[in-house]
C-alpha cells in the first residue's frame, strides 16, 4: 500500500503539472483567439471607415454600376399601372434656344407662358426644375402670377425648386415664395434622394422636390392610387429604367434607337446579361442603346405645336401626368450620372425619384437605416448586420484554426505506438466509420440545402409575381436559376478548387441579390461589401496571410516565453535543492 | 341634280365645320398672337429671306392666317400686311402644325461630350 501511495505522489504531481500548463495553454489560446477576433475587427474598422486608396468605395462603385446594368432592364417590368404612365418631362434644350431665337436665360414671360401650355394640357401636378431667384430687368416674376391663380384654379399642385437648405440667397421671392421645395442637399451618399431635408434654424424638416409631389398628389386626386405614411423616412436609393414609355410614340416619330416599355421578358433578360457582361469590364461605359430616357419626355418646343403624323397636340401626353418641367442646357449644367446610363439632365433625377416612389410605394429602395448615429461614428443597419456576420465567421475560422493546431500539435506530441495487425485493424474500422458518418453528415446537408433552395426560390418567385401583379415565364426561369446555383454550391466553408469557390460566390451572390430585392430594398453597394469581405475570409487560413503570420509570431512568442519559464522554474528548483 | 349638288354642298359644309370643330386646337381656328417673347422680331419674306426687324409688340392679338408648309413659319396678317415670322418668336392662342417630323435621339445630356454628338438632340431633332 505504501509502496503504492509513494508511487502515486510523483503521478499525482505529474498530472497536477500537466493540468497546470493545460491551463496555462488554454488561457494563452484564449488570449489568442481574443487578439485574432480583434484582428478581424480591426480588419474591418480599416476597411470600413478608413477605406485605404479607395478599396472598399471603389469596389462597391463598380459592383454596383454592374448591378445597376442587370437591374435596370427590368425597372417597372410588370407595373405598367404604376410605373413610367404618371410622370413626364418636359425640357428646354440647346436647340429649343435655337428654336426660340433666344440665348439662356430665357425670360419669366416666357416660361410662363409654356408652364401656361403645360397647364391647358390638364397636367396632375407640375415642378419646375429652374431656379427662379430673382428680379431681372424688364422681366419680373410676377409674370408667373397668371400661371400659379390657373393651377390653383385647375387644382394643379405647383412647385419650384430652390437650392440647397441653409442657403439664405437660395429663398425664392414673392410670389413664388409659397412654391418652393429643395432641390438640392449635402452629406448624402452617392446615388441617394432624400425625402426630407433638415432647415437650419427648424426642428421641422421640408420636404424635397420628387416627394413634395408625390405627398400633394396622394393626398389628393391619386389618393386612391398611393400615400404617404411614416415609411418615407430614409433616402431613396433612385433605381433607372432603360426602356422608354411606349406613348414617347405620339411625341416622336422614331424613338432614337430606344425600346420601349412593351418588350418582353426574354429581351429584358437577354439586354440585362449583355449589359451586365459588358459591366464586368472594369473600363465600362454605358451603350449607346441604354441612353434613353424612362419618363415620357418631350422639348418644350413642341408645347404649342400640333404633330403633322398623328394631328394631335404634342402636349396631349401630359394629360394627367405629375410634369417636371426643366433644363437640358449646355449652359446649366445640371447634369447627373445615371448608373449604367451615363449623364442625364438633372430634372430626370427628380421625375426618376418620383416614379420610384410610385413605382415601389413604401418599399422604395432606400439607405439602410441609422443603427448608432452619434457625433463620432455612425453606423447603419446595414453595416451593423455586416459587421455581426463578419465577427461570427471570424470566430469560426479562429475556431477551426484552433482545432487544426490542435490536431497538428497532437500529431507530433503523440508516441509512436507499436503497429500490430490488430491496431491497425481497429484504426481502419475507426477511419471506416468516420467516414460513414461524414458521408451520411454530408448527405445530410445536401439534402437540406436543396430542400431550403426549393423553398427559397419558391418564396421568392410567388413573392416577386405577385407584387409585379403578372406571370412571368422569364422570372421563373431565373428563380429556377438560381434554384440550381444552390443545388450546385459547394457546402464546405472553405473551398479548394477555384470552380468550387466559384460556385460559391455566384450562389451567395444570387441569394443575397434576391433576398435585397425582394426584402431589404437597400442599394445593391451594401450588401456586396459583405459579400466581398465573405470571400477575403477563407484567405487567412494561408500561410502568408496578416492574420495566419501574426498568429504564427504569437505561437512563436508563447513558445519563447514559456521555455524561459520552465528555465526559470528548473533554475529555482535547482536552488532549493541545494 | 340641283338638290344633290346643294345636299353634297350642305354636307360638305357640315364636315368641314364639324372636323373644325373636332380639332380647336388647329391654327386656322381663329389663332392670334397672345404673346411675344423680344422687343423685335426677324420678318421673313415669300422667298423664306429675312426682310429685317419689326418691333414684337405690332404682332399682339393679329390673326395667325397660316403656315408656310416648307418652313413653319408663321403667316401673320398685321396692320401692314401678311408677315411671316419664326413660331418660337410668339405664342399663340392655339397651337399650330408643325411641318414635317425627323428621327431624333432620345438622350443627349447638355454637357455630355460622346462621340456622336453629331446627331440631333432632344426632341429638337424632330424640328
Amino acid at each position: 500500500m505504501k509502496a503504492t501511495g509513494q508511487d502515486d505522489v510523483p503521478k499525482l504531481w505529474h498530472r497536477g503539472r500537466l493540468s497546470k500548463r493545460r491551463y496555462a495553454w488554454y488561457a494563452w489560446l484564449g488570449l489568442r483567439g481574443v487578439g485574432l477576433l480583434l484582428l478581424f475587427f480591426m480588419y474591418w474598422v480599416v476597411f470600413k471607415y478608413i477605406d485605404p486608396v479607395g478599396l472598399e468605395s471603389a469596389t462597391k462603385s463598380a459592383s454596383g454600376l454592374f448591378f445597376s446594368a442587370i437591374t435596370e432592364p427590368f425597372y417597372g417590368y410588370g407595373s405598367s399601372g404604376r410605373s413610367q404612365s404618371h410622370v413626364a418631362v418636359v425640357e428646354i434644350s440647346d436647340d429649343s434656344l435655337l428654336y426660340f431665337g433666344e440665348t439662356w436665360p430665357i425670360s419669366y414671360h416666357h416660361h410662363a407662358y409654356m408652364l401656361k401650355q403645360i397647364l391647358d394640357a390638364k397636367p396632375a401636378a407640375i415642378l419646375v426644375d429652374i431656379y427662379f431667384n430673382g428680379e431681372r430687368q424688364n422681366d419680373n416674376l410676377h409674370e408667373f402670377d397668371g400661371v400659379l391663380a390657373q393651377a390653383r384654379e385647375m387644382n394643379v399642385p405647383i412647385f419650384f425648386v430652390h437650392g440647397i437648405p441653409g442657403d439664405p440667397t437660395s429663398m425664392l421671392p414673392a410670389p413664388l415664395t409659397p412654391y418652393q421645395v429643395y432641390s438640392g442637399w449635402t452629406d448624402e451618399k452617392p446615388g441617394m434622394y432624400p425625402l426630407h431635408v433638415e432647415v437650419p434654424g427648424s426642428e421641422e424638416t421640408a420636404p424635397t422636390a420628387a416627394f413634395a409631389m408625390y405627398s400633394a398628389l396622394c393626398a389628393g386626386k391619386w389618393s386612391s392610387l398611393c400615400h404617404v405614411n411614416e415609411a418615407f423616412e430614409e433616402p431613396a436609393f433612385v433605381r433607372w429604367g432603360v426602356y422608354v414609355d411606349p406613348a414617347q410614340k405620339q411625341v416622336f416619330d422614331s424613338s432614337g434607337g430606344c425600346k420601349d416599355a412593351t418588350a418582353d421578358g426574354g429581351s429584358r433578360l437577354s439586354r440585362a446579361a449583355k449589359t451586365g457582361l459588358h459591366a464586368l469590364r472594369g473600363k465600362w461605359t454605358p451603350p449607346r442603346e441604354n441612353a434613353c430616357f424612362y419618363p415620357v419626355t418631350m422639348d418644350a418646343s413642341l408645347l404649342n405645336r400640333i404633330s403633322p403624323r398623328t394631328n394631335r397636340a404634342y402636349t396631349d401626353v401630359l394629360q394627367g401626368r405629375a410634369v417636371f418641367y426643366g433644363g437640358d442646357l449646355s449652359a446649366m449644367h445640371d447634369v447627373v450620372i445615371a448608373p449604367a446610363i451615363g449623364q442625364v439632365p438633372g430634372v430626370q433625377l427628380h421625375a426618376m425619384a418620383f416614379d420610384n416612389l410610385m413605382t415601389y410605394g413604401e418599399h422604395y429602395f432606400h439607405e439602410a437605416p441609422a443603427f448608432i448615429k452619434s457625433r463620432y461614428l455612425s453606423l447603419d443597419e446595414a453595416e451593423a448586420v455586416e459587421l455581426v456576420l463578419w465577427m461570427a465567421l471570424s470566430l469560426t475560422l479562429i475556431i477551426k484554426h484552433f482545432r487544426a493546431m490542435g490536431r497538428k500539435a497532437a500529431a507530433t506530441t503523440a508516441a509512436p505506438a507499436r503497429i500490430t495487425k490488430e491496431t491497425e485493424k481497429e484504426v481502419l474500422l475507426q477511419e471506416e466509420q468516420q467516414k460513414q458518418a461524414m458521408i451520411t453528415r454530408h448527405r445530410m446537408l445536401r439534402h437540406a440545402k436543396v430542400w431550403a433552395g426549393a423553398v427559397f426560390c419558391s418564396i421568392c418567385c410567388v413573392f416577386d409575381l405577385t407584387s409585379r401583379h403578372m406571370f412571368s415565364p422569364v422570372l421563373v426561369g431565373l428563380y429556377v436559376g438560381v434554384f440550381i446555383l444552390i443545388v450546385l454550391m459547394p457546402i464546405e466553408f472553405e473551398t479548394r478548387t477555384y470552380l468550387r469557390k466559384l460556385r460559391q460566390v455566384l450562389c451567395i451572390s444570387a441569394v443575397a441579390f434576391c433576398v435585397n430585392e425582394l426584402f431589404f430594398h437597400w442599394p445593391n453597394t451594401d450588401w456586396i461589401g459583405l459579400a466581398l469581405l465573405w470571400f477575403t475570409v477563407p484567405e487567412v487560413n494561408e500561410d502568408n496571410s496578416p492574420v495566419q503570420s501574426i498568429s504564427n509570431f504569437s505561437s512563436s512568442l508563447w513558445q519563447k516565453v514559456y521555455s524561459r519559464y520552465e528555465k526559470t522554474k528548473t533554475f529555482m528548483n535547482l536552488g532549493h535543492g541545494k | 341634280m340641283k338638290s344633290y349638288f346643294y345636299a353634297a354642298l350642305f354636307a360638305g359644309i357640315v364636315m368641314v365645320g364639324v372636323s373644325g370643330v373636332a380639332r380647336p386646337g388647329h391654327a386656322a381656328t381663329n389663332n392670334v398672337v397672345t404673346d411675344v417673347f423680344s422687343d423685335s422680331v426677324t420678318v421673313f419674306g415669300p422667298d423664306h429671306k429675312p426682310m429685317g426687324k419689326m418691333p414684337a409688340s405690332a404682332l399682339l392679338h393679329h390673326p395667325v392666317v397660316g403656315e408656310d408648309p416648307a418652313t413653319g413659319l408663321l403667316r401673320i396678317r398685321t396692320d401692314s400686311g401678311i408677315v411671316m415670322v419664326k413660331p418660337g418668336k410668339v405664342g399663340t392662342s392655339a397651337k399650330v402644325e408643325l411641318p414635317a417630323e425627323g428621327d431624333c435621339r432620345l438622350l443627349r445630356p447638355a454637357s455630355a461630350s460622346r462621340e456622336d454628338s453629331s446627331t440631333s438632340g432632344l426632341a429638337s431633332g424632330c424640328n
